[in-house]
C-alpha cells in the first residue's frame, strides 16, 4: 500500500462525527412557494406577470418558448382513486372523449403559422369545484431557455384561450383544447383535471397551473412530451412532490416550471448538467399521491433543450430522504375534551389534518405516555401531544421517511389552534426525542445541526434557536428554518469579520417570495457579497453593535458597502430571502494593532542568516506593476478574454480624479503580494537563505516557515499605509497567513492564490462620487470554473453567473486612499 | 426505522433488515461510493456489497452508530474498486486527483522517525483536524473522505472555489508539518 493510500485509508476511519461531517452530501435545492407566487432564482429581475400568481417561469431572463404543441383539455375523473381518463389523440380534426362528447374543432393553424392573436377557443371555467365558484385561470407555461415566450392562458372573462408571443419559427400545429362536457368547452373543475396532451409529433415540456379567482385551490400539472413519449402529470391536494438527484446530473437552481397547489409548491422543473460534458438538460419533476403507508413515489423525466427524451428514471426508486419537507402538515380541525383541573383529557379528542384524505386524518386512537399524547391513524405519521405548565397544548406532527422526521409545531390553548408558521424540525429519532421544558423552550437532537435549543414565543409564534456552540451547520439549519435553503451565510469569521460567541438567533420572518426585504434596524452595510451560483447575503451592523445577516437575498441591485439604512428601508430590488439572522452578541471590530511591532515571536525558530538593517532593501512594486499590467495585457490578448485589472483601471481613469488609477494599480499589487509568492518578484526582493518557523498565532500547533525578502519591514509597512486607509492597511497587515516581521526584515510564507477562472465580463457602475468618496461597484459574470470558453458572449448574457463586489475610495488628509476593496475579486 | 430496530432484524436474520437498511441509508450509500467511482453501476454494486458486507457481519458485531459503520464500508468497498480500475486506466478521475494531492503531505523520509499503524495514523489525522476551524476540517472530509470535487465543495458550503482550493492546499501543507513534527512515517 502506498503511503497516499495509507492516508485515504485512515481518513477514513476518523471518528463517527467527522464521517457524518464528510457526508452530509448537497441536499437537492428546495423550493417552497407561498400563496401562489414563484421564486426567480437569479438573474436580474424578469418582467413583471400578468398576474401576481403568474411570475415567469423561466429564470434568468432565460425563459421558455414554446417548441410547438398541441394540448387537448379533458378532465376530471371521479374522485379518491378514479385512473385519468386520457383518450390520445388522433389527429388532424376531431376528438372524441370517452364519454361520447364530440367538440368542436378549432382551428388548425400550418407548421410555422402559429398565430400571434388570441385563440377564440372557448374554456369556460365557471365551476371551479364544488366548494369554490367563480371562473378559473387555465395558464399553460412552456419554456425553453431563450426567452419569454409560449404562454398560454385562458382568459377567464372572455373564456377565451390567450398565446402570448409564441414563436413562430416553430411548428404549433394543432393546439386542441377538448373539454368533455359541452362543445364549447366549458368545464367544471371539480376535484381533479385532467391535462392531456393531445400533440403527437412534437415535444414539449412545461408547466400548467390552473388558480381559480379568489380561490382557495388550485390545480396544477406538469406535462412532458417526446415524439414518442407522452406523459401527463397531475396534482391533487394530496399528492405529494419529491425531487431525487441522479446523480449524474449537477443540479441546477434555474426553475423554469412551477407548479402550485394553494399555497404549496409541488412541482417544478429544473435545469440541469451533465457532470461529463456540461451538456445541459431540462429536468421536470412530478410528484405522486400519498398512499397508504408512507409510500411516496419519484419521477423524473430528463431532455436536453430539443425536448428529446433522454432518460426515464425508475418511478420506484426510493423516496428522496428530505421528501417529507415538502409535506406540510396543517392542522385543519382539532378537539380535545377539557378536564376541569386544565388538563387535557384525550378519550375523546380528534385532531384532523388538512392536507391528508379523510382516512388518515382523523385520530381516534392514541395513548398517553410519559407526558406526551401520540395519535395514530395508520401508523404513517404521528402526533404527538405535550401539555405545558400553564395548560397549553403543544403539539409536533411529524412525518417519517427515510429515518426523518420533519416536524411542525402547533399550540393550542383550549381555544385556538395556531402553528408556528416558520419552524420545522428535523429529526432521527422519535417525536418524544423532544424536550420541553414545560414553558417554552424545546431541546432535541437535529440530524443536521447536532444539539438544538429553541424558545417558542406563542403570542408572535416567532422563536429564537440557540446553539450550543458556533456551528456552520447549525447556523444554516436556522436560515433553513427562517424559510431559505440556500447555505450562503457568512460563517467564516476569518473571511468575514462577522464576529459571534455562538449564540444567534434567526428572527422567524419568513418572507421570500414577496420581492423585497427590508432592513429591521437603522445601521449600516458591513458586507455586501455574492456568492457565484448561490445568492447574496449582506450584513448590517446597527447603532447597538448587533450585527444582522441577511441571506439568500438574490440579485441585489441597490446595496452596497457603507450603505446607511433605516428600519424600514427596503434594501433589495428583487426577489429576497428576508431571512434575518441576528448574531446575538455584540461586534466587536477586531482591534487592529500594529502587528509586526507587537508580534509575539514567542516559539520562533531561525535557520539561517538573516540580512542586517543596512542590507535591507525598500519595498518598491513599480516595476512590478508594469510587469502584471503587462501580463495581464498579454494574456488578455492571447486568450481574448476581458481584461480584469486594466478594466477597472480605464473605468477609474473615466471618473476624471488624477491619479486614482495608479492609486488602484498600487493597491492591487501590494494586496496581491500578502497573499501569493509574488514577492520574489519584485526588483527589490533578495533572500539571505534565512527561515524563520513561526507557531501560527490562531493555530499553535502548527509551526510554518516564513523565508527571508530582504525587504525592510519598515517600507513594506509604510507602502501599505501610503495606499490604504489606516483601518484597511491594518487589516491586511493583520494577516498573519502571510508574513512575518524578524528584526527589521519581512518574512514570507509562500502561498499560491487561486486563479479568477470563470470571469468572462465586467461592468462597472458609479454608486457615489463626492470630492472625497468614491464608491463604484464592479459586476463580473462568470460561467463555471473549468469552462473552455471564457469569452464573453452578449447573447448569452443572462445565463451567467454575476459576482459583485464594491471598491470604496476616500481621501484622507488631501491624498485619497482605498477604503474597502474585496478580497480575490480586485 | 431505527438503527435499533435495523440492527436487530439483522441479528433475526430477517431480510427486511437489507430492505430497511437501504431505504434508511440507500441513498448514502450510493452518493459516497459515487463520490468515489463516478459511475451510477458500480454504486449501486458497492450499495449492494455493502449491504452484503453487514448480513455478514452483523451478527456478532452490533455497530453504533449503525451510520458511520455503513458509510466506513460502502468507502472502503469503493475505494477497493477505483483501484482496481485505476489499474485498468478506468474512471476513478477524481479519486485520483485527492490522491496526488494526498501525495503532498506525505512527509518528507528525513523528518520520520517510526511507521504507524493505521489505527494510530487515524489518531493523528483526528488529533490534526481537531485542531482545524470547522469550515477548513469539513473542506479537508469533503475532499479526502468523501471526495467530493471542489466544485461540489465549493457549493456546498457557499464558498468560492478558490477559497477551498487555497484552504485544501493550506491544509495539506498543516497536515504535512504535523505528521513531520510527530515524527510519523507512511
Amino acid at each position: 500500500m502506498t503511503a497516499e493510500e495509507k492516508l485515504i485509508r485512515a481518513i477514513g476511519d476518523v471518528k463517527d462525527s467527522y464521517v457524518r461531517l464528510a457526508t452530509a452530501y448537497e441536499r437537492p435545492s428546495i423550493i417552497k412557494a407561498q400563496g401562489g407566487e414563484f421564486r426567480e432564482v437569479t438573474g436580474e429581475r424578469l418582467p413583471e406577470p400578468e398576474h401576481p400568481w403568474l411570475r415567469p417561469v423561466l429564470t434568468g431572463g432565460a425563459l421558455a418558448a414554446v417548441l410547438a404543441l398541441v394540448v387537448a383539455l379533458g378532465f376530471m375523473w371521479g374522485l379518491n382513486g378514479k385512473e385519468p381518463d386520457i383518450t390520445p389523440y388522433e389527429p388532424p380534426v376531431s376528438v372524441t372523449e370517452t364519454t361520447g362528447v364530440t367538440t368542436d374543432t378549432p382551428p388548425v393553424t400550418e407548421p410555422d403559422q402559429f398565430p400571434q392573436e388570441l385563440h377564440d377557443y372557448v374554456i369556460r371555467s365557471e365551476n371551479f369545484g364544488d366548494s369554490i365558484s367563480g371562473e378559473a385561470y387555465l395558464r399553460i407555461v412552456f419554456g425553453d431557455y431563450y426567452d419569454n415566450n409560449g404562454v398560454i392562458s385562458v382568459v377567464p372573462e372572455t373564456g377565451r384561450v390567450e398565446v402570448v408571443g409564441a414563436k413562430t419559427d416553430k411548428v404549433w400545429s394543432t393546439a386542441r383544447f377538448v373539454t368533455r362536457d359541452t362543445p364549447t368547452g366549458e368545464i367544471t373543475l371539480d376535484r381533479d383535471i385532467v391535462i392531456k396532451i393531445a400533440d403527437y409529433d412534437l415535444p414539449m415540456l412545461g408547466a400548467i397551473i390552473c388558480v381559480p379567482i379568489e380561490g382557495e385551490d388550485s390545480y396544477c400539472t406538469t406535462i412532458y412530451q417526446t415524439d414518442d413519449y407522452r406523459e401527463y402529470i397531475d396534482y391533487e391536494p394530496n399528492w405529494f412532490y419529491t425531487i431525487k438527484s441522479p446523480d449524474e446530473i449537477r443540479f441546477e437552481e434555474d426553475v423554469f416550471g412551477f407548479v402550485v397547489h394553494g399555497n404549496e409548491h409541488i412541482g417544478m422543473g429544473f435545469r440541469a448538467r451533465k457532470y461529463d460534458d456540461n451538456t445541459p438538460y431540462e429536468w421536470l419533476y412530478r410528484g405522486e399521491p400519498y398512499k397508504e403507508g408512507m409510500h411516496l413515489r419519484f419521477d423524473s423525466f430528463i431532455s436536453n433543450p430539443d425536448r428529446k427524451l433522454l432518460e426515464h428514471y425508475d418511478p420506484d426508486v426510493e423516496p428522496f430522504a428530505f421528501a417529507p419537507e415538502y409535506v406540510c402538515w396543517e392542522i385543519e380541525e382539532i378537539y380535545y375534551d377539557r378536564t376541569s383541573e386544565g388538563v387535557f383529557a384525550f378519550d375523546n379528542s380528534w385532531i384532523r389534518l388538512k392536507n391528508s384524505d379523510e382516512a388518515s386524518a382523523a385520530f381516534s386512537e392514541f395513548r398517553t405516555e410519559n407526558d406526551y399524547n401520540r395519535f395514530s391513524a395508520d401508523g404513517s405519521f404521528n402526533i404527538i401531544s405535550q401539555v405545558l405548565d400553564d395548560g397549553k397544548l403543544l403539539i409536533y406532527a411529524g412525518l417519517p421517511g427515510n429515518g426523518v422526521f420533519t416536524v411542525s409545531v402547533f399550540v393550542y390553548d383550549g381555544e385556538t389552534l395556531r402553528q408556528f408558521p416558520d419552524l420545522f424540525l428535523h429529526l432521527t429519532d422519535t417525536l418524544e426525542s423532544i424536550e420541553c421544558d414545560g414553558v417554552n423552550r424545546l431541546k432535541y437532537y437535529d440530524y443536521l445541526a447536532g444539539d438544538c435549543d429553541i424558545m417558542l414565543d406563542f403570542n408572535t409564534l416567532t422563536y429564537r434557536a440557540w446553539l450550543e456552540n458556533e456551528n456552520e451547520t447549525a447556523l444554516a439549519l436556522l436560515a433553513e428554518y427562517a424559510g431559505t435553503d440556500d447555505y450562503a451565510l457568512p460563517l467564516d469569521p476569518e473571511s468575514t469579520n462577522l464576529i459571534y460567541n455562538g449564540e444567534a438567533f434567526v428572527q422567524g420572518n419568513r418572507s421570500y417570495y414577496t420581492g423585497d426585504i427590508y432592513s429591521v434596524t437603522d445601521g449600516t452595510v458591513q458586507t455586501v457579497d455574492w456568492i457565484p451560483g448561490q445568492n447574496m447575503y449582506i450584513d448590517i451592523l446597527d447603532g447597538n453593535g448587533n450585527l444582522w445577516t441577511y441571506a439568500n437575498c438574490g440579485s441585489i441591485a441597490n446595496v452596497y458597502e457603507g450603505m446607511e439604512v433605516k428600519a424600514g428601508d427596503k434594501i433589495s430590488s428583487n426577489w429576497a430571502g428576508g431571512v434575518q439572522i441576528r448574531f446575538n452578541s455584540p461586534v466587536e471590530p477586531p482591534e487592529l494593532t500594529e502587528p509586526a511591532v507587537d508580534y509575539d515571536m514567542t516559539g520562533v525558530e531561525l535557520e539561517g542568516t538573516p540580512f542586517d538593517s543596512g542590507e535591507l532593501n525598500e519595498l518598491s512594486v513599480d516595476s512590478y506593476i508594469e510587469r502584471f499590467i503587462g501580463w495581464e495585457t498579454e494574456w488578455s490578448e492571447k486568450s481574448g478574454q476581458e481584461n480584469r485589472i486594466v478594466n477597472t483601471g480605464l473605468f477609474i481613469d473615466s471618473l476624471g480624479v488624477p491619479g486614482l488609477k495608479e492609486l488602484y494599480y498600487r493597491a492591487f499589487a501590494l494586496d496581491y503580494i500578502l497573499a501569493t509568492d509574488n514577492i520574489p518578484d519584485l526588483d527589490c526582493y533578495k533572500n539571505s537563505g534565512a527561515v524563520v518557523k513561526k507557531p501560527h498565532p490562531l493555530e499553535p500547533d502548527y509551526i510554518r516557515p516564513f523565508a527571508s525578502t530582504g525587504i525592510s519591514y519598515e517600507s513594506f509597512r509604510n507602502a501599505y499605509l501610503e495606499s490604504f486607509t489606516e483601518d484597511m492597511a491594518l487589516s491586511l497587515l493583520n494577516n498573519f497567513d502571510f508574513f512575518l516581521k524578524y528584526g527589521d526584515e519581512v518574512y514570507i510564507v509562500e502561498v499560491t492564490r487561486g486563479g479568477d477562472l470563470g470571469r468572462v465580463h465586467e461592468e462597472y457602475e458609479l454608486v457615489k462620487q463626492t470630492d472625497d468618496e468614491i464608491v463604484f461597484r464592479k459586476t463580473q459574470f462568470r460561467v463555471e470554473v473549468g469552462a473552455s470558453d471564457l469569452t464573453y458572449h452578449p447573447e448569452l448574457r443572462d445565463t451567467y453567473e454575476r459576482t459583485y463586489t464594491t471598491f470604496k475610495f476616500v481621501k484622507e488628509d488631501g491624498a485619497w486612499k482605498v477604503a474597502y476593496a474585496p478580497e480575490y475579486y480586485w | 426505522m431505527d438503527d435499533k430496530k435495523i440492527i436487530e432484524l439483522y441479528f433475526a436474520r430477517s431480510e427486511t433488515a437489507v430492505t430497511e437498511t437501504d431505504r434508511k441509508y440507500g441513498d448514502k450509500c450510493r452518493r459516497t461510493a459515487y463520490n468515489i467511482l463516478r459511475n451510477m453501476q458500480d454504486s449501486e454494486e458497492c450499495a449492494n456489497d455493502t449491504y452484503m458486507k453487514l448480513w455478514s457481519v452483523i451478527p456478532p458485531q452490533e455497530p453504533n452508530p449503525l451510520y458511520a459503520f455503513i458509510m466506513r464500508i460502502v468507502r472502503n468497498i469503493a475505494l477497493d474498486r477505483v483501484k482496481r480500475y485505476s489499474a485498468m486506466k478506468r474512471g476513478g478521475e477524481v479519486y485520483d486527483a485527492a490522491y496526488d494531492e494526498l501525495a503532498e503531505c506525505v512527509p518528507s523520509k528525513e523528518n520520520v522517525n517510526e511507521t504507524v499503524e493505521s489505527a494510530e495514523l487515524t489518531g493523528k489525522i483526528e488529533k490534526f483536524l481537531g485542531t482545524l476551524p470547522r469550515e477548513k476540517r469539513r473542506m479537508f472530509l469533503m475532499r479526502y473522505w468523501s471526495f467530493m470535487t471542489v466544485p461540489e465543495i465549493a457549493r456546498r458550503l457557499g464558498v468560492g472555489e478558490s477559497k477551498v482550493k487555497v484552504t485544501l492546499m493550506r491544509t495539506r501543507e498543516k497536515l504535512k508539518a504535523y505528521l513531520e513534527k510527530e515524527g510519523i512515517e507512511l
